[in-house]
């Protein structure tokens, strides 16, 4: 099975992912990505501001990229 | 199989078994008579597979292993992990057949213990079956404290919780100290254990090594501030049940 890479960017910082997956086809790829997203996200978007959004750059073995995806939250004080 | 294994073998059953009990000079005997069978193993060799019913325990001499459940579409999670001194699959024992997997994670080195052996051993001298449920009890409190890490905390204060956790358990054996310890496994058995993605995983170690709080540098493990990762994984020890308090 081919490998695929997921580079995540968190709007800091950009973590290049230097190990790769293993997926059937570009189609597992994008599935894969759909999965990892939200699951960071739901992890970290607590623990920071109002605005955060998350982005993941999905390159073949050749780095040639096959797929993007983007998350972002916004959160609004109704109070102040 | 050379001496000098089944030596370093009752050696390492005999620390792991002070760490958690007292024995006297009787059960230490008994423990230097157990016949094993030494074998070496590669790392991802199974040692026994789901649905087996074997006829004998394994004592981990040298090298890791994990136990494993492999659920379908290649996705496996990894229940705990093993170091030196541990007798990961005791409960085969008492029940039959295995309902889960346990492999090398490393090439390894065990010695395989028969039940008989160690059914003559507790039937003779009833305190060594006492310690050895008692090495079953404190991996099942283990698996509780992985369950509250898996369902309730982050994927950095679990990552935390785990590195303590393996450190204490090396130390408990003499294979660590100067919060200094050896962590074989990939990306990927972490991810399998913790129920994360590989890039999720990533993350959170930059993030450990960003803060200051480790090194991981050809398979080992330093850490760098022992107080603040306790602080963040609120790692509590009693779990592990170690006769001798954590050492800081």
């Amino acid at each position: 099975m081919p490998l695929y890479f997921f580079d995540v960017h968190d709007g800091i910082t950009s973590l290049r992912d230097d190990v790769g997956i293993e997926c059937h086809d570009p189609e597992a790829a994008a599935s894969h990505a759909k999965e990892i997203l939200p699951a960071i996200a739901a992890d970290e978007v607590p623990r920071d501001g109002d605005r955060q959004s998350y982005t993941v750059l999905v390159t073949d073995e050749e780095g040639h990229p096959i797929y993007s995806a983007a998350l972002s939250f916004v959160g609004t004080w109704l109070t102040r | 199989m050379s001496q000098g294994a089944r030596t370093q073998a009752i050696t390492i059953l005999l620390a792991k078994l002070d760490s958690i009990a007292v024995l006297s000079d009787i059960e230490r005997q008994a423990i230097q008579t157990l016949p094993t069978d030494i074998r070496m193993l590669a790392a991802g060799q199974d040692i026994v597979c789901d649905g087996d019913t074997p006829s004998y325990c394994c004592l981990i001499v040298e090298g890791w292993a994990y136990r494993y459940k492999l659920i379908g579409e290649g996705r496996r999670q990894i229940l705990s992990f093993h170091v030196p001194g541990d007798l990961p699959d005791l409960q085969s024992l008492h029940i039959r057949t295995m309902d889960h997997s346990l492999a090398a994670l490393t090439n390894a080195t065990l010695a395989f213990i028969s039940h008989e052996s160690i059914r003559e051993l507790t039937w003779s001298l009833p305190g060594l079956a006492e310690i050895l449920w008692r090495e079953t009890l404190v991996d099942a409190a283990t698996f509780r404290e992985w369950i509250v890490g898996l369902g309730r905390r982050s994927a950095y204060e679990n990552m935390a919780h785990l590195f303590c956790e393996l450190y204490l358990k090396l130390q408990a054996v003499g294979l660590a100290g100067e919060h200094r310890c050896p962590l074989p496994m990939t990306q990927g058995d972490l991810s399998d254990a913790m129920g994360l993605s590989n890039v999720h995983v990533n993350r959170v170690l930059q993030e450990m090594r960003a803060k200051g709080l480790i090194t991981l540098r050809n398979n080992t493990l330093v850490i760098e501030a022992w107080d603040e990762l306790i602080r963040v994984a609120a790692f509590d020890p009693t779990y592990l049940h170690l006769r001798k308090a954590a050492n800081r």
